[in-house]
């Protein structure tokens, strides 16, 4: 067994020195052109758009990245950090950053280095006009000495510094900058200490980027071209046609196989997003357990996601997605079985039998819905699993609408109860979905239920994982049992890249084409 | 002109504030967001104010030429339309030229030919001309010409410093798919005026003056058919902007369809407006001209 060990050691060994020795032919120079669908503005505070962050990420280094291979934080700006007490996070920076020069604020040569009180003015300022992301309860941001800053929070907030939409948002901006251009100005020259600088910026056409001579990486890429292409076949056409080199990420998941097979095309994996059926728990006659367990029941989910989704995602038990740091719940799967006789039974116990029509009713009124979706591949899974409750005698349809109507309609609770349910599943996705504070807004449910707050609460504030993990997993497990949402699966998320671009790190939270972790080159 | 201007004004502004969904909520939508930043941009944007009112501000703005920020992009909406403009009308003049050129030799071609096989492949491109989806086409022509056979590119806007070869290679496609709708229509339309023309009486006496029979066909024929033509032409054009909003986004033409379908997408209110405005000023402009082009067509018209 030891020998073996040994054997295998070695083997990895050599493999490593042969990815060394191809990873040596890397390029320095070229363009890498990445399509994108819309970027107004670049101002990275004032955005939740894809493409506006990913643009805007070249300019500016945030404190630390998300890591590529287990979406744990990584050092950037800062070299390090610790939790110095329960509420207080200490950022050590790095030396020597420099701001981008050539510019109307920094002219040639006169460039000045990023220090921590640019860090407390990006915090700062990231408080007041954010309108994506909350940083949670922030008490302080101070500066210890030029390379030192010390954050303190209301309570222990270990989601700080682990989830995606935290801190890992705040990139750092010079004040200088700001001021000189005004806010609105700002958003069209954006000027950081990011790894390419701002060339060029035409509406609805492109954005060029030239590499940041002085960055304190050493980028191989001389120009990044962003490319507008506002139609998503397109933008995979326009791949294969070698007009673009990568597209960050491929909307419609039906065209992963074709693509797969297409040769110069690769395709690069990460991450993803939830999708399920959710319901509001406040519309009649779904404010019953019953109905809604009667419903969970009543659809074969596996047989739905294996015929459109598999194998680009994964039967969902819960919302907790594979790849955030929270543990996998294997004990969620037994809380879901398709069985329609016991759910036609269920039904039955509170009084739904079938009409004249074979539609079941009660009181005279039908068992009635439609499901409120927007385009995707869940359209075609909830086509399925309508036909199968249709066939159980209840009137099920679905319903696609714009993406602004049904974002409006799933919050007012217009005439919604049962509806699609998508979060692209940063790690506190169950908080902003079930959690009674965000009813009407992010959690559409219109869930409540204080015993999954407080344990949703407190596991925010437990620094320690192992209690963290448990907490949030008991709340996901109540949130599941109660059904205020049936998941379905976790779609995967991918780039479509032509194989001439090499150590392309699919975008989470931030495009890093220049980091501790990778540094892509093109061929 | 100015009222009905004003009324095209009132009408988006009441369609777009009683339609469903608005760009606040969408923000609110988002799995994550910062609720109080986003309440506070509500009332920056004035839109936490009763549609009349907002209705008012909008209005006195017009009236100064100001027709409001995006709330998208935090841009003019006039500049975000004028940077636009000129390329919808590139691309839409273009077109025209395009059923233009194929329409009227055809139609000529098959009036000529009537009922005999050349009048019946022209009525079938006609009929399949209309029959296609302009989506559709645009996509087809774009992965046959841009994918298989790479002659043509597949997104965006020439550069006219690249020479007008590189302008026009990027123009060939989106014209072709948006004129190919319009050429159909204009075919059989030519093809049926000639038919009409060639049986009147003047077209017989002019043949058995032994005038030639092309002569007859151009000048004593096409000229009196063109008439009916233009006004459909104008007419036409009305389409022709609508098909370039669905165009422009198959083929990445930076033009006012796009920014106006980006618009609708974020509830951006100001610009929906101000685009509406302008695709309405421009139509209502197309028509002024058709009736003058009339009048220099056929003399007769010439008004008092």
């Amino acid at each position: 067994m030891k020998l073996s060990r040994r054997i295998l050691k070695v083997v990895v060994v050599a493999l490593a020195l042969a990815l060394a020795a191809t990873a040596s032919a890397q390029q320095r120079g070229g363009t890498l052109r990445i399509a994108y669908t819309s970027i107004t503005q670049l101002d990275p505070y004032k955005t939740a758009a894809n493409d506006e962050i990913n643009a805007a990420s070249l300019v500016f280094d945030p404190l630390f990245i998300i890591g590529k291979d287990d979406f744990q934080p990584v050092p950037h700006l800062a070299e390090s950090w610790e939790a110095i007490d329960d509420t207080t996070w200490e950022f050590k920076l790095r030396r020597g950053v420099m701001f981008q020069d050539g510019n109307e604020v920094f002219p040639e040569g006169q460039a000045r280095e990023v220090t921590a009180h640019d860090v407390v003015y990006s915090v700062n300022r990231f408080l007041e006009v954010s309108t994506a992301f909350t940083l949670g309860d922030i008490t302080g941001v101070e500066a210890v000495d030029d390379y030192t800053v010390r954050i303190t929070t209301a309570a222990p907030d270990p989601f700080l510094v682990t989830d995606v939409n935290r801190l890992a948002r705040v990139v750092v901006v010079p004040h200088e900058a700001v001021e000189h251009f005004g806010e609105e100005g700002f958003a069209r020259n954006p000027i950081g200490s990011g790894p390419f600088e701002l060339r060029s910026f035409t509406a609805d056409q492109s954005l060029t980027f030239e590499r940041n001579e002085d960055y304190w990486l050493d980028p191989y890429l001389d120009r990044v071209e962003f490319l507008f292409i506002p139609d998503p076949t397109v933008q995979t056409i326009a791949v294969e046609a070698g007009e673009v080199d990568v597209v960050p990420y491929l909307f419609n998941i039906d065209s992963v196989a074709q693509l797969q097979e297409t040769p110069g095309i690769v395709l690069h994996p990460r991450g993803g997003s939830y999708r399920g059926l959710g319901i509001n728990v406040t519309t009649p006659p779904f404010d019953e357990f019953e109905v809604r367990d009667a419903i969970s029941k009543a659809i074969d989910i596996d047989a739905a996601v294996a015929a459109v989704v598999e194998p680009f995602g994964l039967r969902a038990y819960g919302q907790v997605p594979p790849w955030v740091s929270f543990e996998q719940d294997p004990s969620l799967s037994e809380l879901w079985e398709y069985d329609p006789e016991e759910a036609l039974e269920i039904l039955a116990s509170v009084g739904f039998t079938p009409g004249a029509n074979g539609v079941l009713q009660r009181d005279g009124q039908p068992l009635k819905f439609s499901i409120k979706t927007i385009a995707g591949s869940q359209v075609r899974v909830l086509t399925i699993l309508v036909t199968q409750l249709q066939e159980l005698g209840i009137d099920a349809s679905l319903q696609q609408q714009d993406t602004a109507v049904w974002a409006e309609d799933l919050q007012t609770g217009n005439d919604t109860s049962v509806f699609f349910d998508y979060s692209f599943a940063g790690t506190t996705g169950l908080y902003s979905l079930f959690h009674s504070s965000n009813a009407g807004m992010t959690n559409t449910h219109f869930y409540a239920n204080p015993e999954v707050d407080r344990l949703l609460d407190e596991a925010s504030r437990t620094v320690e994982f192992g209690e963290r993990n448990r907490l949030w997993l008991e709340a996901q497990r109540l949130i599941m049992r109660d059904r205020a949402a049936i998941p379905l699966y976790f779609e995967f998320g991918y780039s479509v890249a032509s194989d001439r671009v090499h150590d392309w790190v699919v975008p989470w939270g931030g495009l890093h084409l220049v980091s501790l972790e990778n540094n892509v080159w093109v061929e | 002109m100015v009222p009905v201007l004003l009324g095209i004004a009132f009408i988006t502004f009441a369609l777009v504030s009683f339609a469903p969904g608005d760009a606040i909520r969408l923000m609110l939508g988002s799995e994550s967001v910062n609720v109080a930043n986003v309440e506070r941009l509500r009332r920056e944007l004035g839109l936490d104010l009763p549609w009349y009112h907002q209705f008012w501000n909008y209005l006195l703005g017009l009236l100064q030429g100001d027709l409001g920020t995006s709330i998208a992009s935090r841009q003019p909406v006039a500049d975000q339309i004028f940077q636009r403009f000129p390329n919808t009308i590139i691309l839409t003049v273009a077109s025209l030229v395009v059923a233009l050129v194929i329409a009227i030799p055809l139609g000529v071609f098959a009036a000529s030919r009537h009922n005999r096989a050349g009048d019946y492949v022209a009525l079938g491109f006609a009929m399949l001309g209309v029959a296609m989806p302009n989506f559709w086409l645009g996509l087809l022509l774009l992965i046959v010409f841009g994918l298989e056979l790479r002659w043509l590119p597949i997104r965006g806007i020439g550069s006219l410093e690249d020479g007008i070869l590189d302008y026009a290679s990027h123009l060939v496609l989106p014209a072709v798919t948006l004129g190919t709708s319009l050429a159909a229509i204009l075919t059989r339309l030519t093809r049926n005026t000639m038919l009409d023309v060639l049986g009147e009486d003047y077209v017989r006496t002019a043949r058995a003056k032994g005038v030639r029979p092309d002569r007859v066909l151009f000048r004593h024929a096409l000229r009196n058919a063109l008439l009916p033509l233009v006004t459909a032409a104008g007419m036409q054009f009305g389409a022709l902007l609508g098909g370039a909003v669905i165009i422009e986004t198959v083929f990445s033409w930076p033009g006012l369809g796009l920014l106006s379908i980006n618009a609708i997408r974020q509830r951006d209110l100001p610009t929906m407006q101000g685009s509406v405005l302008v695709f309405a000023a421009s139509f209502m402009l197309v028509m002024l001209i058709t009736d003058l082009l009339y009048a220099a067509i056929n003399p007769r018209i010439r008004y008092g």
